[in-house]
C-alpha cells in the first residue's frame, strides 16, 4: 500500500514539475510587470534585479495616470470595446445562424468570403480603410476604431460550428410549438452556444482593448485615443525609458482583462472542451 | 470543392490587388485636387469657432519626459499670443510617426508641421511634400539659413535647387563618456580622456578588473549599432554611402574591414563588454551607470540621465579615432518641417519662427531635454552658456559638432541600414568572416541603392 502511494507520487512528480514550470512561464512576466510598477527608476534598472521592490512606490501609478488625459483614454477604450462586442453580436449571431441552418444559392461562396476576411491581416487593409474613412469624414469620431471590426469572421465561423451541432429534434420541437425563426435563434440557439459566445466576446475584448497599431493609425487627436496609445506615449523615443512608470501604466491596462478572465474562465474552458469532444 | 478553391483564390487576389490599387491611386493624386475632400477632412483648415484662432496641427514623436517638455513648449506659445492655436499630438515612435505621416498625406489629413526622423526626410523632400523654408526666412528677416549650426544641417537641403525643407530639432550625436572615479582608481588622469583607438585599448586594459577568472568590470563598451560604425568609418575618410550613391562607401577603400577588425580585436581582448543585440544601448547604458564598464559611447541625448543617475564623476570627450585618421562622427535625432499641403503655412511659420528665435521656445526645450542647441543665437545665449559652465559635458557635445559628417542621405537608407546592422552583428555576435560579410554587404548595397 505504502509502496503504491510512493510510486504514485514519483509518477506524478514530473507532471507537477511541468505544471509549475508552465505556470511560472506565464505568471512571471505579469509578476515582473507588477513588481516593476512599484519600484523606483534606479531599482527598476538595477543589476542584479530585485524580485521584490525595496519600497512600494505608489506614485508611479499617479505619474502614469497624470501624464495625459487618461480618463479620456479609458473612456474611449471602454466605448470602443463595448460597441465592437455589441455590434459583433448583432451581426454575428444571425450570420452564423443563416450559414448553419439554411441552404441558399451562393452560401458556400459567401462563407468563403467570410473565411477570407478571417485571414486578412489589418496591416494589409489599413491604408485603403484609412483613405475611405477620411473621405467619409469619420476620422474625427470613434467610428474608425469600431466599424472595421463590426463583423467578426472568426466569431461567425465558431458560432456556425456550434449552431450546426444543435440537434435537429430540438428545432423541430420548437417549430411544432409555432416558434418563429428569431425565437429559435435567440431563445434556443444562443443559450446553447453560451460558452462559445463568451469565448468570442472575450477574444474580441482582448484584441480591441489591447490593440495599438490600428487606433494609432486611425486617430490624429488625443481625445479619440484609447489607453494603449496613451501608455505607449510614456516611452521616450531616444532618452531614458521610465520602465517603472510604463509598467504602472501597463498594470492599469491589463486589470480589466484579468478581472474579466477570472469571471469568464470557466465558460471559456467549457467552450474549448466541448468543441474538442464533438 | 475545386471550384470553391478557385473562387477563393480569385477573391483573395482580387482583394489584395484592389487594396494595393486603392493606396497607389490615391497617393499619386494630391488630396488638394479635391476641394470637397480637404474641406471635410483636413484638420489644416480647421478653425475653432469660438475664438476664430487658426489651428496648427503639429505631429511629434516624443514620448515620456520629452513629450511633456514639448507639450509645455507648445503651451507657452499658445499663451504668448491669441491668433494661433498649436495642437501638438504624439504619433508614436519615429518609425510609426513616419508610417502615419505617409498614410495621412495620402488621406489628405496631414498636419501642418511634423517632426521627422532625419533619415526619413529625403523621401518626403523628393516627393515635394515639404515646404521650402528659405522664402519664409527671407521675408521675416529674423533668421537666416546661415544662423543654423552647420554640423546639424546634413538633412536640410534637398532637391536640385537646394530647397531648405527641414531644420534641426531634436538632434544629438554620439559622444564618449567615462567614469572619472574609476580613472583615478586605476591611476589614470581623470582629466585626460583617450584620444585614439590605441589609447582606448590601453586605458581599457588598465580599467578592466578580473576576479577569479571572471570579469567584474569592463574597460569599454559601445552598442553594436550603425551609428558607431559610421563614426569609425568617417574617421578613416570612408563614407557610409559613396559619393555616387551607388554602394556603400567603405568597401573598396578597405575602411570597413579596418573598422570591423578593430571591433573584433576589442571584443577578443576581453576588455570590451559586448552588449546584446536586443536593447544593446540600454544594456550598455545601465552597465555604465552601475559601474560595470568605465568608458562607453552613447547619444548626447542622455547626458541628463547620466548626470542624474551616476554615483561617480562623469567625464565626456570626443569619440576616439584611429591614429591614422581624424576625429569624426555622425549626427542623429530628428528635424522639423512644414508640410507642403498645409493650408496655414504662414501661421505654421509663425510658430516655427517662435520655436527658433524665442528663448521660451526650443532654447528652453533644448536646456530641459539635453538635445543640441541648433542655432548660433541659441549657442551664444546666456542660458546655454550657463548650462555649459555648470555641466561641461554639454559643451563637449556641442564642440564635437565641428567634426560632424553625415554621408548616408538616400531614399533607401532605412533598408541599407538594417543590412549594415545585420553585417555588424554577424561579425561581432556570430563571428562571421569579415571579408565575406563585407562582400555580401557590398553586393546587397548595390541592389538596394539601384532601386
Amino acid at each position: 500500500m505504502n509502496n503504491k502511494k510512493a510510486l504514485r507520487i514519483v509518477k506524478k512528480t514530473p507532471e507537477y514539475l511541468l505544471k509549475t514550470l508552465v505556470i511560472l512561464v506565464f505568471i512571471f512576466p505579469f509578476y515582473w510587470m507588477l513588481s516593476t510598477a512599484f519600484k523606483t527608476y534606479a531599482e527598476a534598472i538595477a543589476t542584479p534585479p530585485t524580485l521584490w521592490p525595496a519600497d512600494l512606490i505608489i506614485e508611479n501609478f499617479a505619474k502614469a495616470w497624470n501624464s495625459g488625459p487618461f480618463l479620456t483614454y479609458t473612456k474611449n477604450s471602454v466605448i470602443v470595446t463595448l460597441s465592437v462586442i455589441v455590434i459583433q453580436y448583432i451581426i454575428m449571431v444571425p450570420a452564423a445562424y443563416g450559414f448553419a441552418r439554411f441552404n441558399f444559392r451562393g452560401k458556400n461562396l459567401l462563407f468563403a468570403i467570410v473565411l477570407i476576411a478571417f485571414m486578412m491581416p489589418g496591416q494589409i487593409v489599413f491604408i485603403p480603410v484609412y483613405l475611405m474613412l477620411a473621405k467619409w469624414d469619420l476620422l474625427k469620431t470613434l467610428l474608425p476604431q469600431i466599424l472595421p471590426f463590426a463583423a467578426n469572421a472568426f466569431g461567425i465561423f465558431l458560432l456556425r460550428q456550434y449552431f450546426m451541432q444543435v440537434p435537429e429534434e430540438i428545432i423541430e420541437a420548437a417549430k411544432l410549438d409555432n416558434a418563429k425563426e428569431h425565437q429559435i435563434m435567440f431563445k434556443i440557439m444562443m443559450p446553447m452556444a453560451k460558452s462559445a459566445m463568451m469565448t468570442v466576446a472575450l477574444f474580441s475584448f482582448i484584441s480591441r482593448w489591447n490593440d495599438y497599431f490600428w487606433p494609432l493609425v486611425m486617430t490624429n487627436d488625443e481625445s479619440l485615443r484609447p489607453l494603449t496609445v496613451g501608455i505607449a506615449m510614456l516611452k521616450d523615443a531616444e532618452g531614458i525609458v521610465n520602465w517603472h512608470v510604463i509598467m504602472a501604466g501597463n498594470t492599469i491596462l491589463v486589470i480589466p482583462i484579468i478581472l474579466i478572465y477570472i469571471f469568464a474562465s470557466r465558460q471559456i474552458v467549457k467552450a474549448f472542451v466541448y468543441s474538442g469532444i464533438k | 470543392m475545386r471550384k470553391i478553391k478557385k473562387t477563393l483564390c480569385i477573391l483573395l487576389i482580387a482583394t489584395m490587388v484592389l487594396g494595393l490599387a486603392a493606396c497607389g491611386g490615391d497617393t499619386e493624386q494630391p488630396a488638394a485636387e479635391n476641394p470637397a475632400e480637404t474641406e471635410n477632412t483636413s484638420p489644416n483648415t480647421e478653425t475653432s469657432k469660438n475664438t476664430e484662432k487658426t489651428v496648427i496641427n503639429f505631429w511629434h514623436c516624443m514620448g515620456g519626459d520629452n513629450g511633456e517638455r514639448i507639450e509645455r513648449m507648445v503651451d507657452r506659445f499658445n499663451k504668448s499670443q491669441d491668433k494661433i492655436e498649436v495642437k501638438a499630438t504624439y504619433q508614436g515612435s519615429y518609425e510609426e510617426g513616419n508610417a502615419k505621416l505617409q498614410t495621412a498625406i495620402a488621406g489628405g489629413t496631414a498636419p501642418d508641421i511634423a517632426q521627422i526622423e532625419r533619415a526619413f526626410v529625403e523621401p518626403y523632400a523628393n516627393a515635394s511634400r515639404l515646404e521650402d523654408l528659405k522664402p519664409y526666412m527671407e521675408k521675416s528677416g529674423t533668421i537666416s539659413p546661415d544662423d543654423f549650426v552647420e554640423g546639424l544641417m546634413g538633412y536640410s537641403y534637398y532637391n536640385d535647387d537646394g530647397k531648405l525643407v527641414s531644420i534641426p530639432f531634436c538632434r544629438s550625436t554620439p559622444i564618449f563618456y567615462y567614469n572619472k572615479d574609476a580613472f583615478k582608481e586605476a591611476g589614470l588622469d581623470p582629466e585626460t580622456a583617450p584620444e585614439t583607438w590605441e589609447d582606448v585599448i590601453e586605458y581599457a586594459n588598465k580599467l578592466t578588473k578580473v576576479e577569479d577568472g571572471k570579469t567584474v568590470r569592463y574597460g569599454y563598451t559601445f552598442p553594436v549599432a550603425t551609428w558607431y560604425f559610421k563614426a569609425n568609418v568617417a574617421q578613416l575618410d570612408g563614407r557610409t554611402i559613396n559619393e555616387d550613391k551607388t554602394a556603400i562607401g567603405f568597401y573598396d577603400n578597405g575602411v570597413g574591414k579596418k573598422v570591423l577588425e578593430y571591433w573584433t580585436g576589442l571584443r577578443d581582448s576581453g576588455v570590451y563588454m559586448l552588449p546584446p543585440t536586443k536593447d544593446g544601448a540600454l544594456v550598455a547604458r545601465q552597465a555604465f551607470i552601475n559601474g560595470e564598464t568605465c568608458m562607453f559611447e552613447e547619444s548626447t541625448s542622455i547626458i541628463g540621465t547620466l548626470t542624474e543617475n551616476c554615483n561617480f564623476e562623469l567625464g565626456a570627450a570626443f569619440l576616439p579615432y584611429a591614429s591614422e585618421g581624424h576625429p569624426a562622427m555622425p549626427t542623429g535625432g530628428s528635424n522639423i518641417a512644414i508640410m507642403a499641403d498645409s493650408k496655414n503655412k504662414e501661421a505654421a511659420w509663425t510658430f516655427l519662427e517662435w520655436l527658433i528665435n524665442n528663448p521660451e521656445g526650443c532654447l528652453q526645450f533644448v536646456i530641459e531635454s539635453g538635445y543640441l542647441p541648433f542655432t548660433k543665437q541659441m549657442v551664444e545665449s546666456p542660458e546655454i552658456q550657463e548650462l555649459w559652465a555648470n555641466n561641461p559635458v554639454y559643451r563637449v557635445a556641442y564642440d564635437q559638432l565641428q567634426y560632424a559628417v553625415d554621408t548616408e542621405q538616400h531614399q533607401y537608407w532605412a533598408e541599407l541600414k538594417s543590412e549594415i546592422l545585420a553585417a555588424e552583428q554577424a561579425v561581432m555576435n556570430d563571428n562571421a568572416d569579415i571579408d565575406k560579410t563585407l562582400d555580401n554587404l557590398y553586393s546587397r548595397s548595390l541592389e538596394i541603392l539601384a532601386q
